[in-house]
């Protein structure tokens, strides 16, 4: 029981992606396109929980980033058909950590307080602008047509290969996001958000490290992004639409801001209540809207944060301590006071 | 000049458009103990953040071994080589002391550019080794898992300490080393801060309100008094100087 933190990472990875995978054999096409579009959204969620919990900066633009992604990969395959798919995804994911880089160099000048949140958001609705209003990017009705690539030998627009595509890329993006967010850079990006000041006494730039964090974040979710166009065949203004810069936030608080897992577990659950609620017009947003509500005003923890809380009530002392204060032994008081 | 380890010249300094430091000039030998005295208000902490880049000044030059830093951030002036405490001891409350440390040490390997790439998420077991042994060195050693949050007040200071100590610098800048503790605490801390100088060889500057440390601790002492320094000079010196004692000693008899 004494696996190193990356051994149980990589061993809860491979357990959700097998899982993922192995859906196609137990659920119809609807929830397997569904469960894609899960996969993407877990990304966004934990780009954005990048900024949020490690790195301290609450981005209202992220779906700057996921847009840019999926219009980069949408226009990449439209207009140059034989360009490798991995490519395109590469090409797409330098394209969200430059706008993210663009967009930091501006916002980070104002990152104490609400300032930096609104000017992520108000180049969020620029960006949203000029891509509805831009024949290069079909305007409103977005660019439609959009192929499932082949990946060498592999035509992805066969069966399910192009889910399992997106399963593998999603886990190895959770892989670089765990990676970054446990790393040397990780750490600072810890120190910075619990106190910058210190960190800049510390020798930190804190100004490039919060400007690396938002091209890390910008990249994975531009990356994740530019899966969707293939996935669902077109890409819409709507992709860079402020209610898209909310869902990362919203997983993020219902899984668990604090737990690197929190935005999964937020977006599965978020995903479930809203299939499980569709057939009941009008009620599924109330239903959905209230869960959030609840999660968020009874369990600040999140879901992630609720179970911990319940895995250590039911474990009492099993290191001995923070039992409930009628359980302390004698003994162990007397401890106390003696140390 | 550039035999110094710290040259102020005609250091303006203040808020917006309050002016609070008027003509500051000071040089700082090395090896020196340099404690800057004066009552509230006369701009200790002004003077200190001006010096630490924590603000930048509207006039003057401030040189560190000859090096003009007037103009540099903070953490240029770390990675330079000067090193910095707050008045209320700044950690990372969320992360365990050897934490602390161990950001502290990579800060510095990656400023001075001896970091290299790293794949393995766990810091260098030679640098969990060095935070360990600085730990220990200062009496913070086995606090194991627990976050630096619950550390009382003086192991806190003494893990900022830590962390500075971390990064070697040259010069110590020490604002108010002792503030909130114990009389008993505050011996402990200046024979810590007189071993640490003894060792590292470091330059120190410090302001402080209580006599008994400047007195210990300083080898020259500043005095300033409405953003400016009147005086400057030896522990003798100043505890003769008549107008000194009329502003400071004399006001606060409750120091002595």
């Amino acid at each position: 029981m004494t696996l190193s933190p990356a051994a149980r990472f990589l061993l809860v990875l491979a357990v959700l992606t097998a899982a993922a995978l192995l859906l196609p054999f137990v659920a119809n096409r609807g929830l397997v396109f569904l469960a894609g579009v899960v996969a993407i959204n877990v990304v966004l969620g934990m780009a954005f929980n990048l900024l949020f919990s490690t790195a301290g900066l609450l981005s209202f633009g992220q779906a700057t980033f996921s847009a840019t992604g999926a219009y980069a990969v949408a226009l990449l395959l439209l207009r140059l058909p034989d360009i490798p798919f991995l490519l395109a995804l590469a090409l797409a994911a330098a394209a969200g950590a430059l706008a993210a880089v663009v967009i930091g160099f501006v916002a980070l000048r104002r990152t104490e307080g609400v300032y930096f949140a609104v000017l992520t958001l108000a180049f969020a609705e620029l960006v949203h602008v000029v891509i509805a209003k831009t024949s290069f990017f079909g305007r409103n009705d977005g660019l439609t047509g959009i192929p499932r690539p082949r990946l060498g030998p592999i035509d992805l627009a066969q069966g399910q290969a192009y889910y399992v595509f997106v399963i593998v890329v999603t886990a190895l993006l959770i892989a670089c996001l765990w990676w970054v967010t446990h790393s040397r850079l990780g750490r600072s990006f810890r120190a910075v958000r619990l106190d910058p000041m210190r960190a800049a006494f510390l020798g930190i730039d804190v100004r490039r490290r919060q400007l690396e964090a938002f091209a890390i974040s910008g990249a994975c979710a531009a990356t994740a992004g530019g899966l969707m166009g293939p996935l669902t065949s077109i890409v819409s203004p709507d992709l860079a639409h402020w209610g898209e810069s909310t869902k990362p936030i919203l997983f993020t608080l219902l899984g668990g801001a604090g737990h690197f897992w929190g935005p999964l577990v937020g977006a599965v659950v978020f995903s479930a209540v809203e299939y499980g609620t569709r057939s009941l017009a009008g009620a599924s947003d109330l239903i959905t809207g209230g869960l959030l509500l609840a999660v968020v005003l009874a369990i600040p923890g999140g879901l992630l944060g609720l179970a911990a809380l319940l895995v250590a009530r039911l474990r009492p002392n099993r290191a001995g301590n923070q039992p409930s204060p009628p359980a302390i032994p004698v003994a162990s008081t007397a401890e106390g006071a003696a140390r | 000049m550039s035999a110094a380890s710290l040259a102020v010249q005609g250091l303006f300094a203040g808020y917006g458009r309050t002016p609070v430091l008027k003509d500051v000039s000071l040089t700082v030998a090395p090896g020196e103990r340099h404690v800057v005295i004066g009552p509230n208000g006369a701009g200790k902490t002004t003077f200190f953040r001006a010096l630490c880049g924590e603000i930048l000044p509207a006039a003057g030059t401030i040189r560190f071994e000859g090096r003009d830093v007037t103009r540099l951030d903070g953490f240029r002036r770390v990675r330079a080589g000067m090193g910095r405490s707050f008045q209320v001891a700044r950690i990372f409350t969320d992360m365990t002391p050897a934490e602390n440390v161990v950001v502290a040490l990579e800060a510095g390997e990656v400023s001075n550019g001896t970091a290299g790439w790293r794949f393995a998420t766990a810091p260098r077991a030679s640098l969990r080794a060095e935070a360990e042994a600085i730990l220990s060195d200062l009496g913070l050693a086995g606090r194991g898992d627990e976050p630096a949050s619950i550390l009382s007040h003086g192991d806190k200071k003494r893990l900022e300490l830590a962390m500075m100590l971390a990064l070697k610098p040259r010069l110590l800048l020490l604002d108010e080393p002792t503030a909130g503790m114990a009389s008993a605490d505050r011996m402990a801390a200046v024979r810590l801060v007189q071993r640490i100088v003894a060792e590292t060889g470091a330059t120190l500057i410090l302001t402080e309100h209580d006599m008994d440390v400047v007195f210990h601790l300083g080898t020259r002492i500043s005095v300033l008094h409405y953003g400016e320094i009147v005086t400057t000079g030896t522990p003798e010196e100043i505890r003769a100087n008549s107008f000194v004692k009329e502003i400071y000693l004399g006001r606060g008899g409750h120091h002595a």
